[in-house]
Formats: structure tokens, sequence, C-alpha cells
């Protein structure tokens, strides 16, 4: 199948015009990281999470292919107006298959606006676009706790539009589309460590999620001169998840892998078990909403975040996050420091549940960027994980062990 | 924009003779970071930098965009890798004059010592 999607690119890659100049460029991440402190989860191991969607995380042993990566980025002009662009990313995290990340065809309406139809980045936090290029920002990458979500691409349309006023350029784009992500691995991993209900100590649930963002419309402005960029960002999508296997425990007791023991966690409106079968885990409306920007002085740049996501469910499910970042622009050393933290609130009692908060949690950076070539640049990073929400079972959705990662990474483009 | 006597280390932003757009020092920056894409006359801009190991390429980036080479670096490859923009044409000082002499639409720099008469300087730092 994948074989198939890139011959099928590489044709449309090469349809238009036979004498096209087809532009390769490239990025890519070597990281090794290792957990140096902090406390055990259900599964036993101290664990710090560093991509939720492509469930990689370390543990106290080093480890390099979590979060390495490499990208190969092609763009050809099949007309004067006309431009089209695919990125292949492959991950350590996913064995290595390469991904088409992006696909697009852009299409110069005017001078001053362009439509792009196909495959690209969501644009959803302000670094959610280029979340993937190391070489573009400061850390080794951007606060896990926030870019959670297992959705970061969609398929549809963008129309953007961009004029310069006074010095400020201006950067107006609607978008729309849809997304689905079959067997996500991370429901599993977050089942098996108390992020959906407790399992007993060693339990091992399988099963994986199927999630489809559908109905995405959203809006973004972005603002720039030449010492501050500011981006507003707004859309709303309709969130199902669903499940093959949700809502028991298989518990092994002799560890002959036959389950000795079932429970079943939840039930059907007419009190019967679900035990198996298409289970639908959400089925509502995700809003989000956030603000972002960057500004560069002499010798500093200030990076902020902050974003609000809303669920549109019975628990009437709140998500304030933000992030902020400073770092020193030294010519070939940037140290820099960052803080992120996000919180789930409860607004409304669902059936007694309870409103407050039912998770919060930070992550503090400390960090060195050493621009070792002209296209590489070395990092060292030190993270803090704490988890600082309510450890008791109503009030905590999701319980994440504190621990402390230490991380290197060289990143490069090409 | 400053006049200094220092020839040998001023910078020249070059355009083509013909091209008779109003081009500010606000502009240059806004061109060479990629937010302003046209000329005030309306025509896209070529934008074209000087090789990695030219000194002139460190000098601009720090007198004119005030960001080191390493984060002019990084900033294009946001642009680049998420389809917002093309960083400029790499070119040595021969190169550079010959496209600049070429084509009205380009836009680059040289040190203010290499500049001939093929090319219009319209600002240096």
């Amino acid at each position: 199948m994948r074989i198939l999607i890139l011959l099928l690119i590489s044709t449309v890659l090469t349809a238009f015009n036979t004498q096209a100049e087809i532009r390769v460029s490239g990025y890519g991440s070597i990281v090794a990281g290792k957990v140096i402190s902090g406390d055990p989860d259900p599964s036993g191991d101290v664990e710090f999470q560093v991509d939720f969607y492509d469930y990689a995380y370390y543990i106290e042993e080093w480890d390099w292919e979590q979060e390495s990566m490499v990208a190969l980025q092609m763009s050809t002009d099949i007309s004067d107006k006309m431009t089209a662009t695919i990125q292949l990313v492959a991950k350590g995290a996913d064995e290595w298959k390469p991904d088409v990340d992006w696909f697009y065809v852009s299409y110069e309406l005017t001078e001053n606006s362009t439509l792009m139809v196909g495959r690209r980045m969501l644009p959803m936090y302000y670094f959610s676009e280029y979340m993937e290029v190391g070489y573009a920002y400061p850390w080794i990458r951007p606060p896990a706790n926030l870019y959670w979500w297992e959705i970061t691409q969609f398929n549809g349309a963008t129309y953007l539009h961009n004029f310069y006023l006074n010095n400020w350029s201006v950067d107006v784009s609607v978008f729309g589309g849809r997304e689905t992500q079959r067997n996500i691995k991370s429901h599993d991993f977050w089942r098996n460590r108390g992020g959906y209900y407790f399992p007993p100590e060693g339990t091992y649930i399988a099963g994986t999620a199927d999630v489809t963002w559908s109905e995405i419309m959203g809006l973004n402005v972005a603002v720039s001169n030449d010492w501050l960029d500011l981006r507003a960002s707004y859309f709303k999508t309709h969130y199902s998840t669903t499940a093959n296997v949700m809502f028991f425990d298989e518990i092994d007791v002799d560890n002959d892998g036959i389950p000795d023991n079932v429970i079943e966690r939840r039930t059907n409106p007419d009190g019967t078990p679900i035990r198996s079968g298409k289970s639908s885990l959400t089925d509502f409306d995700l809003s989000f909403i956030g603000l972002g920007g960057s500004m560069t002085f002499d010798y500093f740049t200030f990076l902020f975040d902050y974003n609000y996501v809303t669920y549109d469910d019975g628990y009437g499910s709140e998500f304030p996050t933000y992030y902020i970042s400073a770092v020193y622009n030294h010519e070939t050393w940037q140290p820099y420091i960052g803080l992120s933290k996000a919180k789930l609130e409860l607004t409304k009692d669902y059936e007694g549940f309870g409103v407050g908060d039912a998770e919060e949690h930070q992550i503090l950076t400390l960090g060195l960027r050493y621009n070792v070539m002209n296209n590489a640049s070395l990092k060292f990073e030190w993270n803090k994980f704490e988890d600082q929400g309510d450890r008791s079972p109503w009030y905590d959705f999701s319980y994440h062990n504190d621990a402390t990662l230490f991380s290197v990474a060289l990143d490069f483009i090409f | 924009m400053v006049v200094s006597g220092a020839t040998s280390a001023d910078i020249a932003i070059i355009v083509n003779p013909a091209n008779t757009a109003e081009i500010s020092t606000d502009d240059i920056k806004s061109l060479f970071s990629g937010r302003q894409k046209s000329f005030s006359n309306g025509k896209t801009a070529l934008l074209l930098s000087l090789e990695e190991d030219n000194p002139t390429r460190s000098e601009f980036h720090d007198a004119v965009l005030g960001k080191s080479d390493a984060q002019m670096k990084a900033y294009w490859s946001k642009l680049l890798f998420t389809g917002k923009g093309t960083p400029p044409k790499e070119t040595s000082v021969a190169e550079m004059l010959e496209l600049i002499a070429d084509n009205p639409n380009t836009i680059g720099y040289i040190d203010a010592a290499s500049v001939n008469g093929n090319v219009k300087v319209i600002a240096t730092f």
C-alpha cells in the first residue's frame, strides 16, 4: 500500500511536466534519552512520555529510537501558479516506516492569495505546523504535555490571504477538512497506566483505538514585524474515538497468557456489560482557541503559547494549557528555559461525578543548543515532569508519574 | 542605514538598474525575512544570498536583520518545511552580480567594494 502511494505520488509529481525540476530538501533528528529519576507507574517502569501520538517514551535506559526521525520534502512546479509538495517522514517510534505527513497542491489565485488542497499539518499550537522540524526551534521537542493529540494532520483545503501594511505582515487563513488515525496505541498505553481506570498492577489489556476529527473548520490570523510574531488560532471539529476492546480488564494471574478473570468496567445504558465490539469512547464536538507568539530582542527571544480546548461532552471538559520559554541567542550557543502547564477541568456535574480539576501537570525544561555546523545543531536538555493532580480515582482522569529526563539531540536540515 | 568610511566592511544592497520600485530599509528587512514577497511595483522579488562561507553573509544577517546565521537558518527552515516560503537562492559574488544584471526582479547584497556598473545600489549598511 505504501509503495502504491509512493508510486502514485511520483507519477503525479512528474506527469504534469516531464521537464519539471524537483526540489529536494529534508530534515531529521537523532535523539537519545534516559529517565534519570522519578516514580514508577503501574507498568513498573519510570516512564517519561515525549510523543503521545506515536507512543514514544523513555525509561531508565538509554534509547535512541523513540524520537529519531528523518523527513524528505520534494516539491515541483506544475505550472507557474501551481506547486505540488510532499513530505515523507520515517520515525524510529513507528519502526522507520515512511508516512506521508504532507502532500498538497498549492495554487496561487492572486498575488496575495493561495489555495492549498491536500494533506497538511493542522495549524493548532504555535509550533504545530513544524513540530517535527527540530532544527527550526530551540528545544529538542515542543512540550509533550501540550502537543498530545492523536490528530496532527488533516486532509482538506486551506485558503491563505496575506498582505503587508505599515511594516506588518498579515496572514489570514481559513481551513477545513477531516482526518482519521487508526490503531492508535496511545489509548492502549494509557488504559494500562490508569488513564481511563485503574486496573490491578501488572494487568495488561490489549486494544487500540481509531480516532476521527471530522468537520474541521478553522481560522488563523498571524501578524509579524521584525521583532514580534503573533498568531491567533481557532478551530472546531467533531471528535469521535472508537475502540475494539475498551471496557473490560483481562487479568492473567498465573501469567500463562490466558485471562483468569475478566472485570467489566462499564455498562450499556440497560445495565448489560460492554465487553467488546466497536464502542464509542468520544463522540462530541471539540473547539480549540489559542494565542501564541515570539518576541526577538538583541540577545533574548521569548516564546509563549496559550490555548484553551473545550469538549462539548457530559463533563463539560475544558483544557487550559500554556507554554512560556526564553532563549539566549549567542552566535553559536543558545541556552534556554521553558515551562509548560496543562490542566483538565470538569465544569458540569455528570450524574453526580462532580466538578473540578481532573488532571494537572507541568514540565520544566532547561537546555542548551549548540549550532555545531551551518545546518546542524546539537542539543542537551533536562525535563522535569510533575503531576500536580489529585490522585484519587474520581479526580484524576489521567495520573502521570513524575519523572526527570535527560536527552541529547542532533537536529539537521539538508 | 549608515554611511561609513570603512568601505571594505560595508554591505551594499543591490538591484537591477531597471528596478524603479521604492525600497526602504524596512522593505529590505521584510523581503529578506520572507514576510514581504514583492516590490512596491507589484513584481515578485527573487532573493539572492551569498554562500555560507562568505563572511559578508554573516555581516548582512547581523547588521541588516539583527540575527545570527543560525537564527536565520532555523527561521527559513520553518518557512520552507511549512510551505510558507523559499529561502534566498545562494550564489557567489560573481553569480550574484550576473543574475542581478540580467533580471529586474532580483535583489541581493554584496561587499560594497565588489559593486560594478551593471547593478544599482539602493542602500548600504
